[in-house]
């Protein structure tokens, strides 16, 4: 029998990776008799979600103000939104209250930052090797191409400070990037496909609505003005890119709603999994 | 970095440190010492270390291990001679600019990584049962020993793969005795290398991962809808 192909959006990625042990367990299950797949985009999306927030803690860390990881703690939470903030906090905490360490002592400052680093690392090389690639990126994503160039003789400091200057560099990206191309030449029909289908799509501000209108009202602006194509505007319409790049053959895992309506665009396979609160729920439910 | 940390955490091996004291004395005096059978000169000594190798040179004493090494059967045979109390006592210091060389990383390897594999070993006829927690809570005591004493070890990028696998929220309870003993002869295999390509420890990251062992273990959520509305 022919094994199922499961390309996995950044919204399965991410929880595979980092998800609750129940969620892990669901996604396991699902893809248990078939081949895991993602691209280079949905590595880029989670490394620009996850990992560089991760990074951007540590060089907090590693600021020499910061005297423990506790000032660096406070320093972040008054800066930074409230999902970078989450995850971050989760992570630290639990990473620190696994290894014994203190958030308040300046010994081990060192330590959590190496501790840190280890741990991103494992998730950049969990998301490389453990999942197939599809072989396409049509956009020529180049924050997708930017690798964390680990040598024998490089600390993890100037890894992660080479990866993070090359990354952030948006105007270079863009520069070599072709999203512009994606949508308006490549795609074209598929990207006025999507847009038309919005217009007639009614109770646009649904909450199952409302991730697609954005999309597709993005999409139509980015259209009539080219110059509006940029890493800050992949953030907001990356979703579309990733239905489009998915191939015929495999069928694409998501949690988001705007797939619904991007997949039945474009005609490819593709299935909403239930988020992580429900499936946390089921097994809480299952127990009682 | 010096021992001088390790020496106050550590007491020395009065056996191993007398019997080289001994060696020292003659040192002092003469001009080569039999160690194990062979001689080591003061000769080389001093080349290698530029001349420095005098009655007083700290280094000397790294050469006279390394010597010891040669004629061991194996690393884990040499780290019967205590060395890490050898190296506490003696202070061996590593170039902070080169990093550690590869007889510190196989000398603290072979005393801080062999209860490790021991304890792996050993846990296999517990598994599954609180007796586990014994060899469990030595295993992670010795990696974090090994992360204070030789923080620049590539070993420990999978040694504390290993670490979250088992600590975080107790999973170490949920393996099996087959899954000790695989990990326990992936990490045999890797430790035998000073300096494994970055490749290899990705290679047996994911082997771990293979293995069912869970090494990224924490739960972390982002809300897309924070990041999409930031774009706006």
């Amino acid at each position: 029998m022919k094994k199922e192909k499961h390309f996995l959006d950044t919204s399965v990625l991410r929880p595979l990776l980092a998800g609750t042990k129940a969620y892990k367990k669901y996604f396991e299950e699902q893809f248990k008799d078939g081949r895991r797949y993602t691209s280079q985009y949905v590595l880029m999306e989670f490394k620009r979600s996850y990992i560089r927030n991760i990074l951007n803690f540590y060089f907090v860390l590693n600021m020499p103000s910061i005297e423990t990881a506790g000032d660096a703690i406070t320093f972040w939470s008054n800066r930074y939104k409230s999902s970078e903030l989450k995850a971050v906090l989760q992570l630290v905490g639990n990473i620190i209250d696994t290894h014994r360490l203190n958030t308040e002592e300046p010994r081990h400052k060192q330590k959590i930052m190496q501790v840190i680093a280890q741990y991103a690392k494992r998730l950049e090389i969990k998301s490389r090797r453990l999942f197939a690639d599809i072989g396409k990126n049509e956009t020529h994503c180049h924050r997708a191409k930017i690798p964390l160039k680990y040598t024998n003789k490089s600390d993890a400091t100037t890894v992660f400070k080479d990866f993070l200057r090359e990354f952030n560099d948006e105007t270079t990206c863009r520069n070599r990037c072709r999203v512009d191309r994606f949508f308006m030449q490549r795609h074209k029909g598929t990207a006025e496909l999507v847009i038309a289908y919005h217009e007639n799509l009614s109770n646009k501000n649904s909450k199952e609505n409302v991730g697609f209108s954005k999309i597709s009202l993005n999409i139509k602006e980015a259209k009539e003005d080219n110059r509006k194509f940029s890493c800050r505007l992949c953030e907001a319409i990356g979703d579309a890119v990733i239905a489009i790049e998915s191939l015929p053959d495999m069928r694409l895992e998501h949690t988001d709603h705007s797939f619904d309506h991007l997949c039945a665009v474009t005609g490819k396979p593709h299935k909403k999994h239930p988020s992580e609160t429900s499936i946390i729920q089921s097994a809480v439910s299952q127990q009682l | 970095m010096t021992f001088d940390q390790a020496s106050s955490l550590k007491s020395a091996d009065d056996n191993t440190a007398s019997a080289i004291k001994s060696k020292e004395t003659t040192e002092e005096h003469g001009s080569g010492v039999a160690v194990n059978g062979s001689h080591v000169y003061r000769s080389g000594i001093d080349r290698e270390y530029g001349g420095t190798g005098g009655s007083k040179g700290k280094l000397f004493y790294l050469e006279e291990y390394r010597s010891k090494m040669t004629h061991a059967a194996s690393v884990g045979q040499a780290a019967e001679t205590s060395l890490e109390h050898v190296a506490a006592r003696y202070e061996i210091q590593q170039d902070e600019e080169e990093g550690p060389s590869e007889d510190f990383i196989m000398i603290m390897r072979s005393s801080l990584v062999k209860p490790i594999l021991k304890c792996l070993r050993d846990v296999q006829h517990h598994a599954g049962t609180p007796n586990a927690a014994l060899y469990i809570n030595e295993i992670l005591h010795s990696i974090r020993d090994l992360e204070d004493k030789s923080p620049h070890d590539p070993f420990l990028e999978v040694l504390s793969a290993l670490y979250m696998a088992l600590a975080y929220e107790n999973q170490w309870a949920d393996y099996t005795a087959d899954q000790y003993e695989s990990v326990g002869h992936l990490l045999r295999r890797l430790s035998r290398r000073p300096f494994p390509k970055p490749n290899y420890i990705e290679k047996a990251i994911i082997a771990m991962e293979d293995l069912g062992f869970d090494t990224t273990p924490i739960p972390i959520s982002i809300e897309e809808d924070d990041v999409e509305a930031s774009v706006e």
